[in-house]
C-alpha cells in the first residue's frame, strides 16, 4: 500500500556551516515564523537535589541580559507580536518562539541576546522560584497530572528519569544564582544547539543568529547520556497516592519501555496502537469504555528516550469500579504477552498506521520537530516520514513476537490517585493480594 | 465530548473565547455557480453554498497538504435543554457515534480508523454541538457518507445509551467532582444566571443524566439534528466543485424540520454582586470575576477583546504585572465566553502560596478601576490588539483551527462575514471605547465572584 504521504517531500534542509545544527523550511502561507532553538540536556542533566535548575535556568534567561531587564524583555516580545517561552524535557531544553515575520530579525537578535548574555539577577530567582513552588502546589491539584508525575519518581526512583521536569518543592527553594549559572555553563554550548525554523522567512535571516552563537558560547556540553534504568519492581507492585475525598481514580499501570532506537519499537508501535492507541477500536477503550462504561477514556502509549523510559496504560474509573478496572487491565496486559494481537487487530492497526502516518509530518511545524527529535536522539534523517514504509515490511508474527520479549507482567507498577480508606481493600481483595502489598503514600509526598 | 483526549467539553471556555482576525473583508462574488467566494485572511479564500434544504457548506481549499479537515457544526447544544433533563445534548453527542441501519454500531469508528482519520472527535458546548474529523484527502467520499448517514439514520437503542450515560458519568466526573477549575466553573454559571440555561453545566447534573432514557435521546434527534441546523466545513486538499456535487447527492434529499428551539426566560438584569466560596482540594487559593456583558455578537465584543489583550495577553498586560510580577498570583487570565445570550467576562487568578483570594480581588478591581478612569495610552492598546492579532494567526497555523474559525463565524456570529468584521473591529477599537465600555460593564452589580480555598484553611461559607 502506498499512500500520498509518502510522496510528500517539501522539506528542505539547510544545514549550516556553523557548528551548530540548522535546519528551515520555508513556508510563506502566514506571515509567522516558528523558531526553536534546543539544547542537549534536560532534566535527567539536573544534579541530585538540585532537580528543577535547568526548568529554571531557561526561565531566568527569559528574565534579564547583561543589556535588558524582564521588563524590557517583555516589552520588545510583545511589540514585535511574539511570543518566546522555554520548555524543560527528560533529555532536552528549548526555547520556542512565533513571530510576525516582519519582525523576525528583532526576533532573532532578542533571542541571541537571550542565549549569550543572560544575567541570572538574584531578586529575579527569588520572585521566579515563589512562582515557580506556587505553580508546583497548584498542580497538584490536577489528578491526572499527579498520576503521571508520582508514577514516574516511584518507578524511576534513584533514576534520572524520576527527576521532574519542573523540580521538586523540596530542591526549588534551595536553589542559587550558582547553581544556576553552573547548569548553564554546563548545557548552553553552540555545538550542542539545533537551531529549527519554518515560516515567511529566508534562510539567510538565521545566519547572524548562528554567528553569535558560535562565538560568543562555542565549544559542546559534556557528555549527556543517560544511564540504563534496572530498578524494575521484582512483582507486581500497587501504590495508591493517597488523596481524600476522590469519586474517581486516575490509574496509571506501566512497565520499563523501549529506547526510541530499539529495533523492534515499530512492532511494537503497531501493537500499541491495536492495544491502547487506536481510538475507539482499540482494545483498552472497547473494553474498558465501550463494553462496560468503566472509564471515560483508557489508551497506552510509549514514552521514549535514549534508553528505556517506560510504557503506561491509563484510565480513570469511579472508585467502585476502579478494582475490577485495574485487573481487567492487568489481565489484559497478560493476554498480550501472551496471545499478541489478533489477525484483525494486526491487519486494522496496518492499515490505519499506513493510511495515517502522512500526520505526523503534513505541516511545517511538524516536520521541524521530527527533525529536532531526529537530531537529538540520534535517528537517521526521514526516520518519521518513512515510518510507513518500514511499517508495510513488518509481519503479525514480529508484531507478536515483539510483544512476547516486551511485555512483562510480573513487573508492572500499579499507581493511582485516589482515596486510600476507600479503594485499599477492595483492589487488593480483588488482584488477590495482602493489603500490606499495597503501597500508600500522601498525593503531596515527592 | 466523546473524546478519549482528554480535551475540554465546553466551547465556550473561558480565556479562549474571543475569536480574533486580521485581513479585509471584501464585497462578495459568485463564482463557480453555486458557490459565493469570500476573501478570508492572508491568501486564503473561502467558498460557501447553502442547499435548498438549508445546509450550508463552507470550503478552504488548502492543497499544502494531502490531507483536509471535516467540521460539522449542529446549531443546538445545552441551551436547548430543559430542567431535569441538563446533559441530554453532550450525551446525545456521545451516542452520534453508535449506529445505523446501515453502519450498525462500531463501524463507524472502524472505517475511520482504517482510512487513517486523525483526531475523530466532538464536543458541545452551551450554544452549539461539532463534530470533528481529519482524514487523508482520499477520505472525502467516506465522510460525506458517513456524516450523512448519522444526521439522520441513527439508531439510539437503550442498551448503548444506558453504558454510555454511564461513560458521560466518569467524564463529569473527572471534568467537574474532581476537577477543581471544573467545579468552579459550575459554581460560576449556577451563580452568575438565575434563568437563562446558561445556569446548568453543559455536561448536566447527575441525578438528570441518571434519570434519563434512550427515548429522550430519540426525541432530541428527531428534534435537532437536521440540516437546517447545520454547517459543514472542509479545509484542505479537496476539489470544491467535487465536494460540493457530493454533498447535494448525499445531504440534498434529507428533509429540514425547521424546529423551533424550546422556550427559556430571559436573563434577568443583574442589580447586586453574588458570591461564593469554595473549599476545595487545592494548595493555593483561586479568585474568578465575571462581569454580565451582552453576547457574542454585540458591539461590546471587539472592545472585550482589546481589554483582554490589555489585562492579560502577552507579557505586558496591566494583570500581568500587577499580580504575577508583584508576587501575588503565578498566572492570570481573562476574556469574553463566546455565548450567544448574556455572557461573561472573566478574570481570573491562581495565587501564590500564602496569598490571599480577596488581595487578589482588590488588585483585579483596581486595574478595572483605571481602565474605567484614565483613557489608555495608545502604544499600550496598539501592544494589546497586536498580541490579539497574534493569537487569532495562530489558530489559523492548522486545517483545523481554521475549519474551527470558520464554523465559529458562521455559526455563532451569523456568517463568515459578520465574524471577520467583528475581528477587524478589535485591531480599530479606541482608548474612548474602552473608557466607555468599563465604565458600563465593570459594575459591582453586575459582578459574580468565585473564590477556590484550600480544605484545610477551613474557611469556607457562603458570603452574602
Amino acid at each position: 500500500m502506498k499512500t500520498l504521504f509518502t510522496l510528500l517531500s517539501i522539506f528542505s534542509v539547510a544545514p549550516s556551516s556553523e557548528a551548530a545544527q540548522f535546519y528551515f523550511e520555508k513556508d510563506a502561507s502566514l506571515p509567522l515564523v516558528y523558531v526553536t532553538a534546543a539544547f542537549k540536556g534536560g532534566a535527567t542533566q539536573d544534579p541530585e537535589g538540585k532537580t528543577g535548575v535547568s526548568s529554571l535556568m531557561g526561565k531566568m534567561m527569559l528574565r534579564g541580559t547583561k543589556n535588558k531587564t524582564k521588563q524590557q524583555i517583555d516589552l520588545a516580545l510583545d511589540a514585535m507580536g511574539g511570543s518566546l517561552d522555554f520548555e524543560t524535557r527528560a533529555e532536552f531544553i528549548a526555547f520556542r518562539g512565533i513571530v510576525l515575520a516582519d519582525q523576525l530579525p528583532n526576533f532573532l537578535s532578542l533571542l541571541s541576546e537571550i542565549l549569550t548574555t543572560p544575567s541570572f539577577r538574584a531578586q529575579e530567582l527569588e520572585r521566579l522560584k515563589k512562582e515557580e513552588i506556587s505553580s508546583l502546589l497548584n498542580e497538584l491539584s490536577n489528578d491526572r497530572n499527579l498520576a503521571r508525575l508520582r508514577f514516574d519518581e516511584t518507578f524511576f526512583k534513584g533514576h534520572p528519569f524520576s527527576k521532574p521536569a519542573n523540580g521538586k518543592l523540596k530542591d526549588l527553594k534551595d536553589l542559587t544564582i550558582a547553581d544556576i549559572q553552573s547548569q548553564f555553563q554546563k548545557l548552553i554550548h553552540d555545538e550542542s544547539m539545533i537551531l529549527l525554523a519554518t515560516g515567511s522567512a529566508e534562510n539567510s535571516a538565521f545566519q547572524p543568529i548562528l554567528q553569535s552563537i558560535r562565538q560568543k558560547r562555542p565549544g559542546a556540553a559534556k557528555a549527556l547520556g543517560v544511564p540504563e534504568f534496572t530498578g524494575e519492581p521484582a512483582k507486581l507492585r500497587v501504590v495508591i497516592f493517597d488523596k481524600p475525598d476522590r469519586t474517581q481514580t486516575q490509574v496509571v499501570i506501566g512497565q520499563k519501555g523501549v529506547s526510541i532506537r530499539h529495533p523492534d519499537l515499530d512492532a511494537l508501535q503497531l501493537a500499541n496502537h491495536a492495544f491502547g492507541a487506536g481510538g475507539f477500536q482499540a482494545r483498552l477503550m472497547v473494553e474498558l469504555r465501550v463494553k462496560r462504561g468503566w472509564t471515560y477514556g483508557a489508551g497506552s502509549a510509549f514514552r521514549l528516550g535514549t534508553t528505556p523510559h517506560s510504557w503506561k496504560v491509563s484510565f480513570f474509573p469511579k472508585n467502585a469500579d476502579t478494582p475490577a478496572a485495574i485487573r481487567e487491565a492487568i489481565r489484559m496486559i497478560e493476554d498480550l504477552g501472551k496471545n499478541g494481537v489478533t489477525e484483525q487487530e494486526f491487519e486494522n492497526s496496518k492499515k490505519s498506521l499506513l493510511n495515517g502516518a502522512g500526520f505526523s509530518f503534513n505541516t511545517p511545524a511538524k516536520r521541524m520537530e521530527n527533525r529536532l527529535t531526529e537530531i537529538l536522539f540520534g535517528l537517521p534523517e526521514g526516520y518519521f516520514r518513512d515510518f510507513a514504509s518500514r511499517l508495510r515490511e513488518i509481519s503479525r508474527e514480529q508484531v507478536n513476537a515483539a510483544l512476547a520479549r516486551f511485555v512483562r507482567p510480573e513487573h508492572l507498577m500499579v499507581g493511582l490517585v485516589g482515596t486510600a480508606k476507600i479503594s485499599k481493600a477492595a483492589i487488593a481483595q480483588t488482584l488477590g493480594l495482602p493489603e500490606s502489598r499495597i503501597e500508600v503514600q500522601n498525593y503531596q509526598k515527592e | 465530548m466523546r473524546t478519549h483526549l482528554f480535551l475540554l467539553i465546553c466551547g465556550a471556555l473561558p480565556l479562549l473565547s474571543s475569536c480574533s482576525h486580521t485581513g479585509s473583508v471584501s464585497k462578495k462574488e459568485t463564482g463557480d455557480g453555486k458557490f459565493e467566494t469570500l476573501p478570508f485572511v492572508g491568501s486564503f479564500q473561502v467558498k460557501r453554498a447553502t442547499l435548498p434544504n438549508g445546509l450550508r457548506l463552507i470550503i478552504q481549499k488548502d492543497p499544502s497538504s494531502p490531507t483536509f479537515a471535516y467540521q460539522t457544526w449542529f446549531n443546538v447544544g445545552s441551551r436547548n435543554e430543559v430542567p431535569g433533563k441538563t446533559g441530554l445534548a453532550h450525551l446525545f453527542e456521545h451516542m452520534m457515534f453508535k449506529g445505523t441501519s446501515k453502519y450498525p454500531d462500531g463501524r463507524f469508528d472502524a472505517l475511520l480508523e482504517q482510512a487513517g482519520a486523525e483526531g475523530e472527535n466532538a464536543f458541545t458546548s452551551n450554544d452549539h454541538t461539532v463534530y470533528i474529523q481529519e482524514m487523508p484527502k482520499e477520505g472525502i467520499d467516506l465522510i460525506t457518507e458517513l456524516e450523512s448517514d448519522r444526521m439522520v439514520n441513527l439508531i439510539v437503542n437503550d442498551a448503548s445509551f444506558k453504558t454510555e450515560r454511564e461513560v458521560v458519568q466518569n467524564e463529569r466526573r473527572f471534568r467537574k467532582e474532581n476537577s477543581p477549575e471544573g467545579t468552579m466553573y459550575q459554581t460560576l454559571f449556577e451563580t452568575a444566571f438565575n434563568t437563562h440555561p446558561y445556569r446548568w453545566p453543559v455536561i448536566g447534573y447527575e441525578q438528570d443524566l441518571i434519570s434519563m432514557s434512550a427515548q429522550d435521546g430519540r426525541d432530541f434527534y428527531t428534534r435537532f439534528y437536521s440540516p437546517d441546523r447545520a454547517v459543514i466545513v472542509v479545509v484542505g486538499d479537496v476539489d470544491e466543485n467535487r465536494v460540493l456535487k457530493r454533498v447535494e447527492r448525499l445531504y440534498g434529499d434529507l428533509p429540514a424540520r425547521k424546529t423551533q428551539n424550546p422556550p427559556y426566560e430571559q436573563e434577568p438584569e443583574q442589580t447586586a454582586q453574588r458570591r461564593k466560596r469554595l473549599e476545595l482540594n487545592i494548595e493555593v487559593e483561586k479568585v474568578w470575576l465575571a462581569f454580565k456583558i451582552q453576547g457574542l455578537n454585540s458591539s461590546d465584543t471587539p472592545v472585550f477583546e482589546a481589554i483582554q489583550g490589555l489585562l492579560t495577553e502577552g507579557r505586558n498586560g496591566r494583570l500581568n504585572r500587577a499580580l504575577v510580577d508583584a508576587g501575588i498570583a503565578t498566572a492570570v487570565g481573562s476574556g469574553s465566553i463566546a455565548l450567544r445570550d448574556p455572557s461573561l467576562f472573566l478574570i481570573e487568578a491562581d495565587l501564590q502560596k500564602g496569598k490571599n483570594a480577596l488581595l487578589a480581588e482588590s488588585v483585579i478591581l483596581r486595574e478595572l478601576e483605571r481602565l474605567k478612569q484614565t483613557p489608555v495610552r495608545a502604544d499600550e492598546l496598539k501592544r494589546a490588539t497586536n498580541v490579539m492579532r497574534f493569537r487569532f494567526m495562530s489558530r489559523l497555523l492548522t486545517s483545523h483551527g481554521r475549519a474551527h474559525v470558520l464554523g465559529q463565524f458562521e455559526t455563532e456570529n451569523g456568517s463568515i462575514e459578520a465574524g471577520l468584521a467583528q475581528q477587524e473591529q478589535v485591531y480599530s477599537v479606541t482608548p474612548e471605547q474602552i473608557q466607555e465600555t468599563a465604565k458600563r460593564v465593570f459594575q459591582t452589580a453586575k459582578l459574580s465572584v468565585i473564590t477556590g480555598i484550600p480544605k484545610s484553611a477551613n474557611a469556607g461559607k457562603d458570603q452574602p
